[in-house]
């Protein structure tokens, strides 16, 4: 055919197309590679499933229930589990229903339900969990915050535990989520923080809804912030509540996530906590259990554009290895995940330059923890997924809320990649994700998780990542070989320097594996660690041997 | 107070199913009319066979799976039927789209704007919408590469440009989406969500001095947006001015995105149909001083669900604001008769009852809401100034008091408590309350000025001098705090007091 012939075919062929110009190459924006992680079955002995109640109400505390907490309980080397499940009256008629649920690790990935011999098995509307050695007499006490009266139960040493609530001065009845005990006036016995959500009960919920029917309510439809609650421990078993004078309660929102951290780096640990729709707060410690707000002149209460987010999971860590603890929390669909970087106490959300502004977008993250799940020397980020709004139109059989969970490979400098297979899973299962745990559940020198799902089975995720190193791991622990909740490291990794806190308290309603995890990449080991203790001194460790297991504690 | 409620949830997002971009792709190329036909007779039939350009494109009308509310099947309905009656018709699968859209139906709102797109592909409106529907959705994956597709197209076309630099900027190609707003802004030059964007990135890329240039350039458009004012507190923080940054930031808290306006944007508010989206409108209009749109929305509402106490209730607001305060009362009284323990509802006809100067009635709905829920701030001080009124004037102080515990640092709750305190007597918790209230608002002369008068009146001749002198720095010899200097001068001659 002559060219002449030619040419109307291609010009009719280019004017029949849809698109115009040359697709432009994308960033990579996945990371190829074998499944990190592999889901526990059934048969391990862990079995729990939570579940909203008996029918969906669409009441605001089932959106927005389902932690979990890792702690080792019988003081045997290694973790055991505590799932909180929402049951009891306001989950509808369940009369023997059981409740929350202790699973015991038997070792080899192998669990056993105690809960009835260990007397934890609370049956309220439960929201989440949180670990502490609270009355310092060795072994690890259990806090559950409801809907409904929250509960404590001290670990009586012996396996099982008293629900000593009363006796503390707790037990608030109003809709409490994530909590964590920190050592706010550095005389060694945590103070509690317990956020609450909103001013809540069956009467005043309202009916919400698109044009596709009902759904649940925004937090901000009920305008009903819930002011926080600080306890001071009176190191008498007991707490008191300090919540005005401290100050915490000129400025709440809707409270959902909360950390302890030295933000500003004067010596004293803040608390941060994350607002489901409202400005978050930076309590900067003052001292004397003094606390002034800081969130929004310093940049961390709403993101670059302004907004108060929908904050669920929460954790500071220095991801961008330049000493200070950065913010990170998870958020709604339509909303990032939003990274604020710490500028000596300046923060800047720099979520665009992280590389997961737009895969977070598309989800909405609850549980989430920075770990180094290949031990690349690089921290990773898992983030569990579950809308709080349907969407898409119902269909039958569907979770209309359920989502895939996101695995983020670190790439250095505070950038990541999205992993796929999704998830870090072969066949990745969507669930309505909410609390997630991270530790070292088989004792292997790598960091495993525990998702629980709302309405959903919970599950155990064993890493198997692809390893590009070996890791160490150690206890820290004070002069009285307790767990040194809020020290601080300075890890010495060849030319690196990385900081870490030691902290049972991130993620949503859930509370980790207090054990410090290092990768050490191409490292044989870590040449030194200098630990600031919470009671201001400060000491140096090391070395530590790729693949060790260690236990640093505070010289007298 | 607790004005009108809104009962939508949050913003949707968006989401394209692969199935559904895997649709659109496996569309044949039909767009026949875009066709330049050079040759005639021959080959023309050829081509045509070959590439299946043929008769004009036709979609469906996108219909919503599962329940839809009355009023919005009411709407939807007849431009169902358009579409019907011209399937290839993009403006009309657009309308269709926008209704969806302004209903927060984003599966619906997807399909539509896709057939629009499909239809229409210069239009960029549609691809603007499809965008948002999608990210409204929350699937968007491919959606950067479908707007970097369509670069060449809609190369001039603001609006489109300013959506492809936030898609790019959430997507790390940050010299891409600063190109691409900047494209936009040399097309629109003023445009306010243009600088926002621009003020923001240069903030995130550490140039401050022109993210406050930027964002001192959109308040000239929009003075006053919050979300402008945001973006300059921002700025100001960055270039270490915290001081200066703090009212900005204040201001700029949870503001709304100022939007880029396109005609579609400007179409979705007539096309409000579900229930909860009416009531959530109606809020916005009353608060924007469009009471009677909002009391014509309501009605609409009612009519489909009588007894609505949300809409009742922005009913009552929207007639309180019209000067009809009677006719507000009776319908706040039908949203109790349809649940007594509604808070807003308590809330609201107390506030409305002590407006019509009935504080005894409004004492009996302020306890209830009290009861209910006793750690509001709000329900106290309505019971504190339903108190007042009665000339109960310690209780009312304890419930002032007790508001302000519950949420310190709320001026009208420490002025009231100042007067209930003067009136019983109880002048160092007036004066407590008078100082917290002078130190909220600085600038309101009658707190500052009360004060003063309650120092001289306690002897206290020292502190109110210094407020004094304070009043004439800033105020000259205004009437008010000439009157006071003269009250003290009088005080002081008359003896007493410490100096």
């Amino acid at each position: 055919m002559r060219v002449a012939g030619i040419l109307p075919l291609v010009l009719i062929i280019a004017g029949c197309t849809g698109n115009s110009g040359t697709p432009v190459p994308l960033e990579k924006q996945h990371h190829e590679s074998t499944p990190w992680f592999r889901i526990l079955t059934a048969e391990s002995g862990f079995d729990f499933a939570h579940s909203i109640g008996d029918q969906r109400r669409y009441w605001i505390p089932e959106i927005v229930a389902g932690g979990v907490a890792l702690f080792d309980y019988d003081n045997d080397g290694d973790l055991d589990i505590y799932c909180v499940q929402s049951a009891g009256t306001l989950a509808g008629d369940r009369t023997g229903t059981v409740g929350n649920r202790l699973f015991r690790n038997e070792g080899d990935l192998r669990f056993t339900d105690v809960t009835s011999e260990a007397n934890v098995g609370d049956n309220s509307y439960g929201m989440g969990a949180c670990c502490s050695d609270y009355d310092r007499d060795g072994d690890v006490d259990l806090f559950v915050s409801n809907v409904g009266a929250d509960v404590l139960y001290r670990n009586r040493g012996d396996g099982t535990f008293e629900n000593i609530t009363t006796i503390a001065n707790l037990g608030d009845p109003g809709l409490a989520a994530s909590a964590a005990f920190i050592d706010l006036d550095g005389d060694r016995f945590p103070e509690l923080y317990v956020t609450h959500y909103v001013l809540w009960s069956p009467e005043k919920e309202l009916t919400c809804g698109s044009g596709s029917g009902q759904d649940y309510c925004s937090p901000n439809n009920y305008r009903a912030p819930a002011p926080d609650l600080l306890y001071r421990n009176r190191t008498d078993g007991s707490f008191e509540n300090i919540s005005e004078v401290a100050g915490i309660r000129t400025r709440y929102g809707n409270g959902l996530g909360v950390i302890g951290a030295d933000l500003d780096q004067d010596g004293k640990p803040d608390l941060y906590v994350a607002n489901d729709g409202s400005p978050n707060q930076w309590w900067r410690n003052l001292g004397n259990l003094r606390f002034e707000e800081m969130a929004v002149t310093s940049g961390c209460a709403v993101n670059l554009n302004g907004i108060a987010e929908a904050g669920m999971g929460v954790q500071a860590t220095d991801v961008d290895e330049d000493g200070d603890l950065d913010l990170f929390m998870t958020h709604i669909r339509n909303e990032t995940n939003t990274w604020y970087r710490n500028d000596g106490g300046v923060f800047t959300d720099a979520t665009m330059l992280t590389g997961v502004a737009a895969t977070s977008r598309d989800a909405t993250g609850f549980g989430m923890g920075y770990q180094d799940f290949d031990h690349d020397g690089v921290l990773d980020l898992y983030v569990a997924n579950g809308k709080v709004l349907r969407v898409r139109d119902s269909r039958d059989g569907d979770d209309p809320y359920a989502e895939q969970d996101h695995l983020f490979i670190g790439l250095g400098g505070a950038r990541f990649q999205e992993v796929q297979p999704r998830g870090g899973l072969l066949s990745a299962p969507s669930y309505t994700g909410r609390g997630v745990a991270f530790g070292d559940l088989d004792n292997d020198g790598d960091r495993d998780l525990v998702v629980i799902n709302s309405n959903g089975p919970a599950m155990i995720l064993v890493n198997e990542a692809k390893k590009k190193g070996r890791s160490v791991t150690l206890a820290l622990v004070d002069r009285d070989g307790i767990f040194a909740e809020g020290a601080d490291l300075e890890i010495h990794l060849g030319a690196r320097l990385l900081h870490r806190r030691a902290t049972r308290f991130y993620s949503y309603c859930s509370s980790n594996d207090p054990r410090i995890h290092v990768g050490l990449g191409s490292s044989k080991q870590i040449d030194t660690i200098e630990v600031s203790w919470p009671d201001g001194t400060s000491s140096e460790h090391g070395p530590f041997p790729a693949g060790s297991f260690g236990r640093i504690e505070q010289p007298n | 107070m607790f004005a009108a409620t809104s009962g939508s949830g949050r913003p949707l997002p968006a989401a394209e199913s692969a199935s559904e971009m895997g649709l659109v792709r496996r569309q044949t190329h039909r767009s026949g009319t875009h066709a330049r036909i050079f040759v005639g007779g021959l080959l023309l039939p050829i081509a045509l066979v070959l590439i299946g350009c043929g008769p004009s494109p036709t979609r469906p009308p996108a219909r919503p799976d599962g329940f839809v509310e009355p009023l919005v099947l009411e709407l939807i309905g007849p431009q169902i039927v358009r579409i019907e009656n011209q399937p290839g018709d993009a403006a009309e699968h657009g309308t269709l789209g926008l209704m969806y859209e302004a209903n927060e139906m984003w599966e619906a709102a997807t399909r539509s704007f896709a057939h629009a797109v499909e239809l229409d592909p210069g239009n960029p409106i549609w691809t603007v919408h499809l965008h948002r529907s999608r990210k409204s959705l929350g699937e968007t994956s491919g959606e950067w590469q479908r707007l970097e597709s369509l670069v060449s197209r809609f190369s001039t076309n603001a609006s489109f440009l300013y959506v492809l630099g936030q898609e790019r900027l959430q997507n790390g190609d940050i010299d891409g989406a600063r190109e691409a707003l900047e494209d936009s802004h040399r097309l629109a030059l003023g445009e306010p969500a243009v600088l926002v964007a621009l003020s923001e990135l240069a903030t995130l890329l550490g140039n401050p001095q022109q993210a406050l240039q930027l964002a001192q350039q959109a308040l000239l458009k929009a003075p006053g947006h919050r979300s402008v004012l945001n973006a300059r507190g921002q700025a100001l923080r960055a270039l270490g001015r915290a001081e200066d940054a703090k009212d900005d930031l204040q201001k700029g808290l949870n503001a709304s995105r100022i939007p880029f306006p396109d005609d579609g944007l400007r179409r979705l508010s007539g096309y409000y149909a579900a229930p909860q989206r009416l009531i959530s409108h109606s809020a916005d209009l009353i608060e924007a001083g469009f009471a009677a749109r909002a009391e014509a929305l309501l009605h609409k509402v009612l009519l489909s669900r009588p007894g609505d106490k949300d809409a009742l209730n922005n009913l009552a607001l929207a007639l309180k604001s019209m000067s009809r305060p009677e006719e507000a009362l009776t319908h706040l009284q039908e949203a109790l008769e349809s649940d007594a323990d509604y808070f807003p509802t308590l809330i609201n006809i107390t506030d409305l009852l002590l407006a019509l100067q009935r504080p005894q009635d409004a004492l009996i709905h302020a306890r209830k809401a009290v009861e209910i829920d006793v750690e509001n701030a709000i329900a106290h001080r309505l019971l504190g100034m339903s108190q007042i009124r009665l000339r109960d004037f310690p209780v009312a102080l304890a419930s002032f008091e007790k508001s302000l515990l519950l949420q310190p640092g709320n001026f009208d709750c420490h002025a009231a408590a100042s007067e209930a305190a003067l009136a019983s007597d109880n002048l160092g918790a007036a004066t407590r309350h008078l100082t917290e209230a002078s130190k909220l608002r600085p600038e309101f002369l009658p707190a500052q000025v009360n004060l003063v008068h309650l120092l001289i009146r306690q002897g206290n001749f020292e502190d109110a001098d210094l407020r004094l002198q304070d009043l004439f720095r800033r105020l000259g010899e205004h009437a008010e705090v000439v009157k006071a200097y003269e009250a003290l001068r009088r005080a002081r001659s008359g003896g007493g007091g410490n100096r």
